[in-house]
């Protein structure tokens, strides 16, 4: 019976007819992969309030262009990259503006509900080398392995192991002065 | 504990905190790709109007994600290029209330086909300034509206709010601020608000983060300057809607990483950031050159350039003799033709100059540093008498 299956895929594959491949729902696509997408903003960028902007913003492009990137093997990939991406930059606006508030006296922004380490552990993070960050951040807190982070980051393996390496020894020097 | 450990235990905390955590329905964002399909072609037909010479400012440009979005080859039904239009929801009452007793609508200009185009109720302004507002309610609600902007050339980027961020309040009347968010490398973002006549200042909210808090607003042809306070994710240039020069301030970039290197930012200091080339094309600052004159013992130091810490080495001063001043009647007219001057080599603010009376008869000009000469001055030029008249000999800027 297998064989008989297998054979006829073969067939329906010689004659060339196209293969449509369902569209993943981008509603479940949206609701799995939210919270992880929000997290990683908040950790590369350090703006609780600025993390759900990114993540719907990188999530409204991927809306946009959902008829391409929802047949992609991992749509949550470009995502991250999106937002890998634009959080780092917003790095650099927000110590500008901070730097304007904390002249002005402006409270600073709320923190989500983190121990005092934890805060530590992202700040240090945040402050290493940009990909260095967004390795740490994608092989840690979106706990995916070096090949999917190396996919994000659209390098190889070999580049994110060393990215991990010198991240791992920056942090080291840093959180444990 | 090791490194690694560590790292895993924030990990673990920081996925405990962000689960679960309310989000936009899905609808909204929905919604939101639709209203940026429409201010594309909203702005679009704004583009008509520039031709046309009704609007002299019209954006247009790729989207918002072209920086940091890998790319991917939009279906052929999308626009490739989208036009610089922003959205910014009304919160209270329908802009037709706002619009119409506003005075300087005129919705004569615009074409018909566009005002057929135009969802039920839409609402236009089409500003002295060039920069066009259309307002139209969000399809199944009552309440909300979005506003649209398009205008400016130099924006070539595009933004929009979606229901989750919030305008300032319609309520009131008349003036319209508009507000240039700085990107790292352009301008992109414009937010509108329109506060209430009168008010000293005005309050733009977005989402849940802290309002954000305008402490002066210009009325209509006034120049100033002012200051934002709040939770605010950009960089902010100011504009006024108004036909006379434009006071732009922006905050620079700033950070560990920075993509462009410190030297190739110009202009001079503004509120201890940086203006760079595209603030000093685009945005003039405002008359008068002399801001001030006073007597002085000494002249002021001119500061260095910061820079940005820890990246790079900020450029040094710069400066040294004028020779080719021209000689005029007048200390001023000398640093008004000295600042007029188009060089390729150095670039002098074009206002807010203190005329320096110094005891040995020269006269200087200097542009203080974060408003106050006692911090130092960003320029520095020295005019002498001669035989003929006024010339300036010799200037300093501080590099950035």
């Amino acid at each position: 019976m297998e064989e008989r299956a297998s054979a006829d895929a073969d067939v329906e594959f010689r004659t060339g007819d196209p293969v449509i491949w369902p569209l993943p729902d981008f509603d479940a696509f949206y609701e799995r992969e939210f919270d992880s997408v929000a997290a990683l903003a908040f950790v590369l960028s350090g703006s609780r309030l600025a993390s759900d902007d990114l993540a719907q913003e990188a999530f409204l492009a991927a809306y946009r262009r959902w008829g391409e990137i929802g047949r992609y093997d991992d749509p949550g990939a470009w995502v991250r990259r999106v937002v890998a991406n634009r959080s780092v930059s917003l790095v650099r606006r927000t110590l500008s503006r901070t730097k304007a508030l904390s002249r002005l006296g402006e409270r600073p922004e709320p923190a989500p509900e983190m121990s005092p380490d934890t805060v530590d552990v992202w700040r240090a993070i945040r402050r290493l080398p940009k990909r260095q960050a967004q390795a740490t951040a994608l092989y840690y807190l979106d706990d995916l392995s070096l090949d999917d982070v190396a996919a994000v980051l659209d390098c190889s393996v070999e580049t994110v192991r060393t990215h991990l390496r010198r991240a791992r020894k920056a942090l080291a020097r840093s959180l444990d002065a | 504990m090791t490194i690694d450990q560590k790292v895993r235990t924030a990990a673990s905390e920081t996925r405990s905190a962000f689960a679960g955590r309310p989000r936009p329905p899905i609808a909204r964002l929905a919604s939101r790709a639709a209203v940026r399909q429409f201010t594309a072609v909203a702005a679009s037909v704004l583009l008509v109007f520039a031709t046309i010479g009704v609007a002299a400012w019209v954006g247009s440009g790729d989207g918002a994600e072209t920086a940091d979005t890998p790319p991917v080859t939009p279906p052929a039904t999308e626009p490739v290029t989208e036009p610089t239009a922003n959205t910014v929801p009304p919160t209270t009452a329908p802009p037709s209330t706002v619009l119409a007793d506003d005075g300087l609508s005129d919705t004569s200009a615009i074409p018909e086909g566009w005002r057929n185009d135009f969802p039920e109720d839409g609402q236009f302004l089409l500003l002295d300034s060039g920069i066009a507002l259309a307002a139209f309610p969000i399809p199944e609600s009552e309440n909300e509206w979005w506003m649209s902007i398009a205008h400016a050339p130099h924006f070539d980027g595009i933004h929009e709010f979606g229901p989750d961020d919030q305008g300032v309040a319609l309520a009131g009347m008349p003036e319209v601020l508009i507000l240039l968010a700085f990107d790292d490398e352009k301008a992109e973002l414009v937010i509108a608000g329109i506060a209430p006549p009168n008010a000293d200042r005005v309050e733009i909210t977005f989402g849940d983060a802290t309002p954000v808090t305008v402490d002066r607003v210009f009325q209509r042809g006034e120049v100033g300057r002012t200051v934002f306070v709040g939770s605010f994710p950009y960089g902010l240039l100011l504009d006024q809607r108004s036909p006379l020069p434009v006071e732009m301030s922006a905050t620079g970039v700033d950070g560990q990483e920075i993509p462009t290197p410190a030297v190739e930012y110009q202009g001079w200091s503004v509120n201890d950031q940086y203006t760079g080339p595209i603030t000093s094309d685009l945005f003039l600052i405002p008359p008068p050159l002399i801001a001030d004159s006073i007597t002085a013992d000494s002249l002021p130091e001119v500061v260095s350039c910061q820079g940005w810490s820890g990246v790079g080495n900020p450029p040094a001063n710069r400066g040294g003799e004028i020779t080719d001043g021209e000689v005029l009647p007048s200390p001023e007219t000398a640093l008004e033709a000295l600042v007029a001057g188009e060089l390729s080599d150095r670039w002098y603010p074009q206002g807010g100059y203190i005329e320096i009376a110094l005891p040995d008869g020269t006269t200087a000009y200097a542009v203080p540093f974060n408003g106050d000469l006692n911090d130092g001055a960003v320029m520095l030029i020295e005019v002498e008498q001669t035989a003929n008249g006024w010339t300036a000999t010799s200037w300093e800027g501080s590099g950035c």
